[in-house]
């Protein structure tokens, strides 16, 4: 177990190490001067000289390369040539809305996908099962802002049952968490229903049902805990995603997330704070899918021993 | 054969993809205007509209003008026609499109709507169909290229190359995908040139992890150790054995890529990253006229259904030839 955690840990650390070698090379290859871009290009040479050596631009492309990792590893992320402030601060001034969007379609995810899986398990093949499974393929497939512009359309113009974008209450999150959450649930109803036909062929099934048992019983106390692992797996592969900002959705419904900052950074060509939320997001995304797999190995053991014996 | 035509998924998938296949083929001859063709009067008209325009050039030299008209009539070589606006307008008959009158005055449908331009909308989206098929195939062609080499590198003399590889693969995967195209597109001049080499770059990991596997496999089986016995090469063994027997799967997720780069294009563009107005790829419009979502939803919603329908056709065709080659290897 605990070699099974040590070795997954390890194991991030050169993804990790990846990351800030892309971050700092994308500095490099993004066009335009840094400087320029800061000061504007009505200033003189001298001052774009002066400034270049005060931020160290003039040394060798190595150590900039171990500057900027020593200043990362201590969470300076340097200042917005934008506003001046320290990328650290905004990022966590943004970081929480994505965190609260994030958990929110989530749990609309989970709550959606799993019982449209289950119910669609119960009688396979009827057309209730079919329907279901072709709603969740479409959902699957259809881009996200479509999905998004649809919801603002129909259910914050017309209907008007909740404000279309912005920022706010509890009103303000429905929409665009419904938004980002909804090809999760279209992924775990997909899941479920496998998941909960596999176990309910199975002989404690059976057992369960012989013994009389009433089905929904069978159902919801032998079958249904079995869904745990297709939950983790979807949060596994999208709750990542999610934090590392949803910058579609965010841009749609104009939340205050990392997604939207981002964006914003790389329109007005802010190139610190392009660098820091990129950095940060990637981190975010890197360790979301380490805890996700450290909970795998907690719930299924199979899991933890195949993995240790694979490194 | 039979088993093919009673699987659903693959009739819908297939139809959808040969339907964008001919219209992005084909557009120029199908749609019923000129992608970019503006009619100003006609701005944000709903689905079905059909008004008269006038197609003319002032000169000889310059490009064709439309205009929306309500009243026409022939005096000599000129026709009188009279404006939205009941302005009145004298051109020459030489100066209308193709020359004659029945050219140059027609009566034009919307079947789809216009947009805040007067453009017609289906005709962008069959345009656009070109536009997103290229990019998908294109962008799928090079993931698959530098997946199938790096993976086949790998899983062939497996050891320290091996592990070098797939620890780029994780690294590539340590970062989200839409997150790392933005990066990249945000490094270029946004095009379209830019979005489908940066789809490519980023989405190979999967084609590499998934031909090191079917490499791993097959490098076992006994008809590649006695070829191994005879004294081939591994390239030949590679090029002649081993890959034409994990064709299947490749081909699966080539497809399956295809969708992702559909889907990849239009989130570009849709956040102004990809294609440039006034190219008509159907993000690029929904970046455009979302803010008209009130007054024009079709505007919106038509591209979207466009990108929504390409996607699921293709990964349904993807999903059932996996079903249908092999029935173990249904995921999830």
């Amino acid at each position: 177990m605990i070699r099974y955690f040590i070795n997954r840990l390890l194991q991030a650390i050169p993804v990790l190490f990846g990351v800030i070698i892309i971050t700092f090379i994308l500095m490099y290859v993004i066009p335009g001067d840094p400087v320029v871009s800061m000061v504007g290009e009505r200033y003189s040479e001298e001052t774009i000289q002066r400034l270049r050596e005060e931020m160290h631009l003039n040394d060798p492309v190595p150590i900039q390369f171990i500057r900027y990792v020593g200043n990362v590893l201590k969470g300076d992320f340097g200042k917005s040539f934008i506003t001046g402030e320290p990328v650290t601060v905004t990022i966590m001034e943004k970081f929480p809305n994505t965190m609260m969007l994030a958990v929110v379609a989530m749990i609309f995810a989970v709550l959606i996908g799993v019982s449209l899986g289950m119910i669609s398990s119960i009688s396979p093949g009827s057309i209730l099962d079919r329907g279901i499974m072709i709603l969740a393929l479409a959902g699957i497939s259809a881009p996200v802002f479509w999905v998004g512009l649809i919801l603002v359309l129909v259910v914050g113009v017309m209907l008007q049952w909740l404000p279309p974008t912005g920022f706010g209450g509890i009103e303000y999150i429905i929409l665009p968490a419904l938004t980002l959450g909804l090809r999760s649930a279209a992924y775990l109803a997909r899941l479920t229903r496998s998941t909960m036909l596999e176990v309910l062929s199975q002989d404690y099934i059976r057992t369960a049902r012989s013994k009389g048992l009433p089905e929904w019983k069978v159902f919801l106390k032998h079958a249904f805990p079995n869904t745990l692992i297709p939950v983790i797996t979807v949060i596994g592969t999208d709750f990542g995603s999610y934090l590392s900002g949803a910058v579609l959705t965010e841009s749609i419904f104009g939340w205050p997330g990392m997604g939207r900052l981002a964006l914003e950074a790389i329109l007005k060509r802010d190139f610190p704070v392009i660098q820091g939320t990129v950095l940060f997001m990637a981190v975010m995304f890197v360790m979301v899918n380490v805890i996700v797999d450290l909970l795998y190995g907690v719930i299924d053991p199979r899991i933890r021993m195949e993995r240790t014996g694979k490194q | 054969m039979i088993k093919v035509f009673k699987d659903p998924g693959i009739i819908i998938g297939l139809s959808f993809v040969l339907l964008i296949t001919i219209l992005g083929i084909f557009a120029p001859w199908i749609a019923p205007q000129a992608p970019n063709s503006q009619t100003l009067e006609f701005r944000h008209k709903p689905p079905g509209f059909s008004g008269k325009v006038v197609n003319y050039r002032l000169a000889p030299n310059l490009p064709y003008i439309t205009i929306a008209i309500k009243k026409v009539s022939i005096e000599n070589d000129n026709i009188i026609v009279t404006d939205k606006l009941d302005r009145q307008l004298q051109i020459a008959i030489k100066n209308l499109e193709g020359g004659r009158f029945e050219t140059g005055i027609k009566s034009i449908t919307f079947w789809l709507g216009t947009d805040q331009f007067g453009r017609d909308i289906l005709s962008r989206i069959i345009h656009g169909a070109r536009i997103s098929l290229t990019i998908g195939f294109s962008a799928s062609l090079i993931a698959l290229v530098i997946g199938v080499i790096l993976g086949a590198l790998a899983g062939i003399n497996g050891g320290r190359i091996d592990t070098i590889i797939m620890r780029l693969t994780d690294i590539m995967f340590g970062f989200p995908t839409l997150l790392f195209l933005i990066g990249i597109t945000a490094a270029m001049e946004p095009s379209l040139n830019v979005v489908f080499m940066a789809v490519g770059l980023v989405t190979w990991p999967g084609m590499a992890r998934l031909v090191r596997g079917q490499v791993m496999q097959l490098k076992h089986m006994e008809y590649v150790q006695s070829a191994k016995a005879l004294g081939f090469s591994k390239t030949t063994i590679l090029l002649k054995h081993i890959l034409p027997n994990s064709l299947a799967p490749i081909i699966v997720t080539f497809t399956l890529g295809i969708a992702g780069a559909i889907m990849a294009e239009a989130s570009l563009s849709f956040l102004g990253l990809g294609a440039q107005p006034p190219t008509p790829s159907w993000g690029a419009m929904i970046n455009s006229s979302k803010d008209y979502l009130r007054i024009a939803p079709w505007a919106s919603l038509a591209p979207g259904t466009a990108i929504a329908m390409a996607v699921l056709g293709f990964n349904l065709l993807g999903d059932s030839v996996r079903d249908l080659l092999d029935p173990t290897m249904k995921k999830g």
